[in-house]
């Protein structure tokens, strides 16, 4: 009798113990199944994070650019809480300066992290993303982009083609309408965003770019004024930068033994805010091309006027490699900022224009010239073929969009008859685009970005880390 | 003893359960993100159509995917509906919110905007007991 009760009791205890670690198994297996749908919740809630800043970049305040790194009361974590209706489990995900999370980000610099914590029936998972570099340039998405900012409808043509032929290869948009007179417009793709739903024809598709689709989306595509760039940009106000900016670095080659380096430049005495070829009486000769040249190191200019004549006798030098000052190892570009609100005739490059990657390499890059208009005048910025009987290369981006209340900023971009084009190697976003003659864009896509500029939105670039 | 035995039993059962349910909605979503933002179907667009169709508009697009049917060692069936090996059912949904339906139709556009939201639920068969769901959302330009 004994026997037996012993024998059930060891059995029974073999058999609790066999239970007891099934059940733990059952547990563990819900836990990591748990912790499963919590990564991917909380890489969601990233995502989710990252459309947030997009819908809120150009916020007046900087507090609601994003999910603050601050924790609400009774929340267990930090940031904007969340879910997907239909699943399990929640998510809270916060913006930061650092990764450590302390440090809130300020809603305007390019390093940032996104950190999210999702908990899914107590299982708990911790993803953050982040770094330098997290924008994306606001000049990769269009080659050609008609704004039409500050004038209330959109029904305004803003897209203006004359006589001649205007190609890009890259996407052209427009929130308002596209006027041609006999030359033909050649796009890759075409956006329509002028809210009318039913202007596709405004586009005019005709030889390479026939039967491209052309996408209309009902509202208008914002993009945020010179004024915001600027001040997304460097921080400053126009009245800042007017007072604080690096015209006086603008250089020319020394008379003697002149190269293009520190040594075998200096500064050319620049003052004021005229940009304007009597202002290239005291620079010198390019060593190789033997034209008086201007050379702008990488920095931030302030014009309230820019008039450079054609001159086969002249040229501007583009130091976007740095050559003159030491180098450029943060590749900042050569911004050009344009601001007068008083009506002005109009400002023009028609000056011949390299650069100091082109002189040592034999190549060009686009991504470190910007020029940003925002002049009151309905005569607009251009770039002039008109007196140079040949054609312009010019490799940069162009922005020009107004602040409320002053006249639309223009881009015009004048070739000739001849065939001698005007080529924008870069992107165009601008109020009003108008081509005379034969125009060209050619657009270089994320080749155009350079990490300075302002941004189109936040993007994952890296920087993944995970908890849990 | 034998009612310890059966639960145990169970237990283990129910643990290879819950284990191929979650790595089948788990291997779903991560289709999906291979797939891509812009790849996944659209389906239809539910909601008011105001003229000219405006972002802000509260409507969504919605795609559900056709029933998939799993045997009990989580391998795809490929059959239409559940047979007598079916153990598991799985159901997707893809919601685009954000997005710029089309007038007098139910299709719609997206937006540098629209949100995706994918959800995956894996039911027990024949029971038809929900075992494990899980969601994700996706962007332009997220992970």
């Amino acid at each position: 009798m004994l026997a037996v009760v012993a024998i059930t009791l060891v059995a029974s205890m073999v058999l609790g113990a066999i239970l007891l670690n099934v059940r733990n198994q059952y547990t563990l297996t819900w836990a990591r199944t748990n912790s499963e749908a919590a990564l991917l919740l909380a890489e969601g809630a990233i995502n989710d994070e990252i459309s947030y800043i997009n819908l809120h970049l150009y916020d007046a305040n900087a507090n609601t650019r994003s999910s603050q790194n601050t924790t609400a009361s009774g929340e267990p974590f930090k940031g904007r809480k969340g879910s997907i209706s239909g699943t399990d489990g929640q998510f809270w995900v916060f913006t930061s300066a650092d990764a450590a999370g302390n440090t809130a980000w300020d809603g305007n610099s390019s390093t940032l992290y996104i950190t999210a914590n999702a908990r899914v029936n107590g299982a708990w998972r911790q993803v953050q993303i982040g770094g330098p570099n997290m924008y994306s340039s606001i000049f990769t998405n269009y080659g050609v982009f008609g704004v039409n900012n500050n004038n209330g409808t959109n029904t305004s043509n803003v897209i203006l083609n004359g006589n001649a032929n205007l190609h890009c290869n890259g996407t052209v948009g427009t929130n308002g309408g596209v006027s041609t007179g006999t030359g033909q417009m050649h796009f890759e793709h075409a956006s329509n965003c002028n809210g009318n739903g039913n202007n596709q024809t405004k586009f005019v598709a005709k030889g390479t770019c026939a039967n491209k689709p052309v996408v209309t989306q009902a509202t208008s595509r914002p993009f945020p004024s010179c004024t915001e760039m600027l001040k997304k940009s460097c921080n400053k106000t126009w009245s800042q930068l007017s007072s604080s900016n690096d015209n006086s670095k603008i250089r020319t080659f020394n008379s003697s033994n002149p190269t293009l380096t520190s040594s075998g430049t200096k500064t050319c005495g620049f003052t004021g805010s005229n940009l304007n070829t009597s202002k290239m009486s005291n620079c010198n000769k390019s060593p190789d091309t033997k034209k008086t040249a201007m050379i702008f190191p990488p920095g931030d200019y302030y014009f309230t006027n820019v008039e450079l004549d054609y001159m086969s006798t002249h040229e501007i030098i583009l130091d976007d490699q740095g050559a003159t000052v030491g180098g450029n190892p943060d590749e900042k570009p050569i911004r050009f900022w344009l601001r007068n609100t008083s009506y002005n005739d109009g400002d023009y490059i028609s000056m011949p224009m390299r650069s100091s990657k082109e002189i040592n390499t034999g190549t060009c890059d686009p991504k470190n010239f910007r020029i940003f208009y925002s002049n009151d005048s309905s005569n607009g910025f251009r770039f002039d073929v008109s007196n140079r009987k040949a054609p312009m290369n010019v490799y940069g981006a162009v922005y020009a969009v107004s602040d409320s209340g002053m006249s639309r900023c223009r881009a015009v971009f004048v070739g000739d008859e001849d065939s001698n084009e005007c080529v924008l190697n870069g992107g165009l976003i601008a109020d009003r685009v108008s081509i005379y003659g034969n125009a060209r864009i050619n657009f270089p896509g994320n080749n155009l970005g350079n990490k300075n500029d302002p941004p189109s939105g936040v993007q994952y670039n890296g920087g993944y880390k995970c908890r849990g | 003893m034998f009612g310890i035995w059966n639960m145990s039993v169970n237990s283990i059962q129910n643990s290879h359960e819950v284990n191929i349910a979650g790595e089948l909605a788990r291997a779903d979503i991560e289709t999906a993100k291979i797939q891509g933002y812009t790849n996944l179907p659209y389906g239809t667009y539910t909601g008011t159509v105001i003229y000219p169709p405006d972002t802000a508009a509260t409507g969504y697009g919605t795609w559900t995917g056709t029933t998939e049917f799993y045997d009990a060692t989580g391998a795809k069936q490929a059959i239409g509906s559940a047979n007598s090996a079916t153990r598991y059912s799985l159901t997707r949904t893809v919601t685009s919110y954000r997005v710029l339906p089309v007038q007098n139709s139910t299709a719609f556009s997206m937006t540098d905007n629209t949100v995706r939201v994918i959800r995956v639920i894996v039911n027990e068969y024949p029971a038809n007991t929900q075992l494990v769901r899980m969601g994700h959302i996706l962007v332009k330009g997220g992970l």
